[in-house]
């Protein structure tokens, strides 16, 4: 299972299990927090991603207007949580027309901190029976419904991996490119910092700026580019690539994207660490008559192959991303 | 298709040419009711300068009933009648209005001013005789037959002949106009139909004010007998119990409340009178809301003029109701009649205050909190405005209200807003009122399990079962939860059956609105009220052991709870204990306790945002709030929480810790209630010390309450 990016807070013990375990058991791992009133001993958590937030965190003030509830939600996120980049909140809650007020109070009023790309409702009566999730099925698919953003925000590139890969790509390696393809390839000879400024047609920005924004959409296309321009550099540069491909197996495994690419024991059900290493050392047809880590690790690179592996990846991603 | 292949351009100017037809969808199918269609001939003859438009229902004949609208205004000239009258769209009125020109006779500015309202006419029959008469003019005539006259193509190709004639009708040197329309549609009209229509005539000049220059009435020759028994108005409302009258006026509200007594009932009359007051808005509903304001300024009626109101307000509640006498007789009146009305320099706007308009959302208001709330059908209202002064109220083409704009909506919260202060007054009468009503019920026993099963009965024949099952469920668990819990802590003394009492209420209601088929999207509110309430009190089912904790610690949770509405009113909080001033232990569930700080931080807000409507932007802020220690109290050391709001005002302590006791227009009561009742629960109590009972700085002149907690034994 790949890194929590969800957190579920409510001070309903069973309301809270109910949610965590159904998110967990849907590939979303997830942090629960069984809130006290404690703010101080919530811990911070700034890759938070989605937050479900049940509305009534014990404040005990009963009143229709829910400011101080939501004065609360606001605190956990300014003196605690602390979320660091696009995240957005499910309101657990009995009460789901409340949802755009939230939204509106905390980009109103949160200082210090990012402000939610999005506060969305989730009503718990129609999935809880005397506590109990009622149909994790049906749940997770009210998720999906109601979270339009949810691909988007639990696995969004992250900026700077996107850039260092780039620079890594740019960089020239010591062996030199190979002159005869390089001379087939428009703009390998590109400088970065001239690449990065270049308006990609297909994006309708540059590079630096999809980088800065906030358009995480744009970031998987400007990721899926990139991915693109490894190919092509795997040709003059096949040893970079090589880290590169590498690199994006292991994210993959991470994230549990089902293909043929990664499975293999224990892979799909627990995608562990000693899955991983597992799926590294078992032989597959993919990578010719070796496990991946004899490929990875070959002094030799079978640049066909690794274009082959890339394209694959690609398509994944692809998948992924529609 | 030799033009087409023409590549030459081609300039044609034409103008619209209307289809006959385009009569029929002004008249009958934009106005929305005869009763409407009649209004709009009677304010007609109020633009007309008439002192009196008359309205004739002649049912007698068979074969040819006949309405008849007949005015003494200023009638039309031949001129008039071909520049005007057979003008769609003429704004001649409207221009006057603009103008600010008032008629000769009773100085009036024109209600009409898109010049569509005769076409209305249609709405009531097909054959209309039309005669009028000028001063110093021929008496004019025209007839129409409107099946005739949309049948023709285009509305150019029906020419409407008018005639002048020496004067016939209004002989004498009298003018006026007069509209009978035959033919009528519907054709028959019942006694129950002619009743209604008597009464929404009346209506039509605001009968709360005294008479003024305009009076329409109805005649029903041959039939008498079915208006002359009609309930006078001015009876009814002298069989009110309160009377609230209000003037809202650059930022001022001056207000006059009023309770009568109950006959039978040893209660004395009470009458509050404020001038110079703040009116406090209730929160307006979707993007229209004016951010961070809570009480009405100069800005409120920008567009809309000053307003006055004037309620009257009636008790059902069985016991009250059959002390009044002929109870159906004023039951079947407030069904029918009840609500709040809008008239503007004193003719009626419809369809506020009719049957079917909710323009307030009084009855979805009540049901929220059923006890202190007025609905539709106890109430006789009007709302007054001025013509000239409300420029930015523009009515609806069909003539059903308002344009749905920002001044529409700050109305509504005028009104309501307004509405709140009377329902506040009147909530410790009512109370006085029960006392000697209603029969001491027992929390141990108040159970909600036979509403209940009678509401999922409702629910599964309505085929709501299913959408509504959890909520129920959810409110029958928790209601039986509070029951046991609050009951076992020995909490039976405080009020526990007022709370009990109105979540078994609300529940009635709910089954009453599942059984009368009333929307779902209201039912689910309603519902979700109730557990609005029950959850507030779930925090007292779930609180945490009682452990020691330090005072320091439960105020800085709930400053951090707060924070941010703090800083975002621009509120100082001084706060001596996070220096460590004062700090001391005792031992107590944090959560509820931090429930009780909160609901007094959340009241300090409030009533802070009405005494400073606007924060000083600059470095010294206006509103303050105090948290602090005190060991002054003889029964414990306490947090204060003091403020330079506006205080408890002369409100009792028992008062604002009454169940469903509230002076803010969107509060449910509930606050300083569970307050009292979480520090009860640890062995302390809510407090509200006197100003030299303990140590306050006398900046924080509003109010001070004090959480104490119980010495150590």
């Amino acid at each position: 299972m790949g890194p929590a990016q969800t957190i579920v807070i409510d001070d309903e013990p069973h309301h809270l299990v109910g949610l965590a375990d159904t998110l967990n058991r849907h590939d979303m791992p997830c942090r629960q927090i069984l809130f006290s009133g404690n703010i101080e001993g919530v811990d911070a958590f700034p890759d938070a991603r989605l937050i479900f937030a049940d509305l009534h965190l014990g404040t005990g003030v009963i009143g229709s207007d829910h400011r101080t509830d939501f004065s609360t939600i606001g605190s956990l996120l300014e003196g605690a949580i602390k979320p660091v980049g696009r995240y957005g909140i499910v309101l657990w809650t009995l009460y789901p027309d409340q949802a755009p007020r939230l939204e509106e109070f905390l980009r109103e009023r949160l200082e210090g901190v990012e402000k939610p790309v999005g506060v969305w409702p989730l009503a718990k009566p129609p999935h809880l029976d005397e506590d109990r999730i009622r149909d994790e099925g049906n749940l997770i698919d009210e998720i999906r419904r109601a979270v339009d953003q949810l691909e988007v925000l639990i696995n969004k590139p992250d900026a700077a991996e996107v850039e260092a890969t780039l620079a890594r790509l740019f960089n020239q390696p010591e062996d030199g490119p190979n002159e005869t393809l390089a001379s087939s390839v428009p703009g390998l000879d590109v400088r970065l910092d001239d690449w990065m400024d270049e308006d990609l047609s297909s994006l309708g920005a540059t590079p630096r700026a999809i980088l800065r924004g906030d358009d995480a959409g744009k970031l998987f296309l400007l990721q899926r580019v990139v991915h693109s321009i490894a190919t092509l550099r795997a040709v003059s540069h096949p040893h970079v690539v090589r880290d590169i491909v590498r690199h994006r197996i292991e994210d993959m495994y991470r994230q549990g994207v089902s293909m043929e690419l990664v499975e293999g024991p224990d892979v799909g059900e627990e995608r562990t660490a000693p899955g991983l290493a597992h799926w590294m050392d078992t032989e597959n047809p993919l990578f010719g008559h070796c496990t991946p880590r004899q490929f990875f690790e070959a002094d030799q690179v079978d640049v066909m192959r690794l274009r082959g592996i890339s394209a694959r990846l690609d398509a994944v991603d692809d998948g992924a991303f529609t | 298709m030799a033009e087409e292949l023409d590549n030459d351009p081609v300039e044609v100017s034409r103008p619209f040419r209307p289809r006959a037809r385009v009569l029929q969808l002004l008249g009958d199918e934009l106005i929305g009711s005869p009763r409407l269609a009649v209004f709009e001939l009677v304010k007609n003859a109020y633009d007309a300068d008439a002192t009196r438009a008359v309205v004739t229902l002649d049912l007698q004949s068979d074969d040819q009933p006949t309405i008849t609208v007949e005015d003494d205004g200023e009638g039309m000239t031949l001129d008039v009648l071909q520049d005007v009258w057979l003008v769609p769209g003429d704004d001649h009125r409207q221009r006057q209005r603009a103008r600010g020109q008032r008629s000769p006779v009773h100085h009036r500015l024109p209600l009409g001013e898109k010049g569509l309202g005769r076409f209305a006419v249609h709405k009531l029959g097909n054959q209309i005789k039309l005669t009028t008469r000028a001063q110093e003019a021929k008496e004019c005539f025209v007839e129409i037959d409107w099946n005739e006259l949309i049948q023709k193509p285009y509305l150019d190709e029906a020419p409407v002949t008018i005639r002048t004639r020496p004067p016939e009708v209004f002989a004498d040197g009298r003018t006026g106009t007069r509209i009978e329309v035959s033919e009528l549609r519907p054709p028959a009209w019942t006694r129950g139909e002619v009743r209604r229509l008597c009464n929404q005539i009346t209506s039509i000049c605001s009968p709360f004010q005294e008479r003024g220059d305009f009076l329409a009435t109805l005649q029903v020759p041959g039939n008498e007998h079915w208006i002359e028994d009609l309930p006078d108005f001015a009876a009814i409302i002298g069989r009110s119990i309160w009377k609230f009258s209000f003037l809202l006026d650059q930022g001022k509200f001056d207000w006059s409340y009023e309770f009568f007594g109950v006959s039978g009932l040893n209660l004395d009359s009470r009458t509050v009178t404020k001038d110079g007051d703040r009116l406090q808005l209730p929160t307006a509903s979707g993007r229209r809301r004016r951010k961070d304001r809570v009480v009405a300024d100069e800005t409120t009626i920008k567009g809309i003029g000053p307003v006055l109101g004037e309620f009257y307000v009636y008790d059902r509640d069985r016991p009250v109701l059959q002390r009044l006498g002929d109870t159906r007789l004023l039951a079947t009146y407030l069904d029918e009649y009840g609500g709040i009305r809008v008239y503007r320099d004193g003719i009626r706007v419809y369809n506020y205050g009719e049957q079917g308009d909710d323009w307030l959302g009084l009855d979805l208001r009540r049901v929220n909190v059923p006890t202190r709330r007025i609905s539709r059908n106890i109430i006789l209202g009007a709302v007054h405005l001025s013509l000239d002064q409300s420029d930015a109220m523009i009515e609806k083409t069909n003539r059903e209200g308002f344009v749905e704009n920002d001044a529409l909506g700050r109305l509504r919260q005028i009104v309501l807003g307004a509405l709140g202060t009377l329902e506040s007054e009147r909530q410790t009468d009512k109370q006085r009122i029960r006392r000697l009503t209603e029969p001491p019920s027992d929390p141990v026993t108040d159970g909600l399990e036979t509403p209940i099963a009678e509401l999922r009965r409702e629910l599964q024949r309505h085929e709501l079962g299913e959408t509504l099952e959890p909520v129920v469920a959810r409110i029958q668990r928790q209601f039986r939860e509070m029951q046991e819990t609050l009951l076992a802590a020995g909490m039976s003394g405080l009020n526990l059956a007022v709370v009990f009492h109105e979540v078994e209420r609300g529940v009635r209601v709910l089954y009453q609105a599942i059984v009368e088929g009333k929307d779902l999207e209201a039912a689910a509110i309603q519902a979700q009220e109730l557990m609005r309430i029950l959850d507030g009190f779930a925090t007292l089912l779930r609180r945490d052991s009682k452990k020691q904790h330090t005072a320091q610690h439960l105020v800085n949770q709930a400053r951090t709870f707060n924070l941010l509405r703090l800083r975002h009113h621009k509120v100082q909080l001084e706060c001596p204990l996070m220096e460590g001033d004062g700090d001391f232990e005792a031992t107590f569930s944090l959560s509820l306790v931090l429930g009780a700080l909160n609901n007094l931080i959340d009241n300090a807000l409030y009533w802070l945002r009405v005494r400073w409507p606007d924060p000083d932007p600059g470095e010294s802020p206006l509103r303050r709030l105090y948290v602090a220690t005190t060991d002054d109290l003889a029964d414990g050391p306490a947090i204060l929480v003091a403020d330079n709001g506006v205080g408890f005002q002369e409100d009792s302590p028992a008062d604002v810790t009454r169940p469903f006791f509230t002076r803010k227009p969107d509060g449910m009561g509930l606050g300083l209630y569970y307050a009292n009742l979480a520090m009860e629960l640890n062995g302390g109590r809510l407090a509200f010390p006197k100003r030299q009972e303990v140590d306050v700085p006398a900046v924080y002149d509003g109010a001070i309450a004090a959480l104490v907690f119980g010495r150590k034994t």
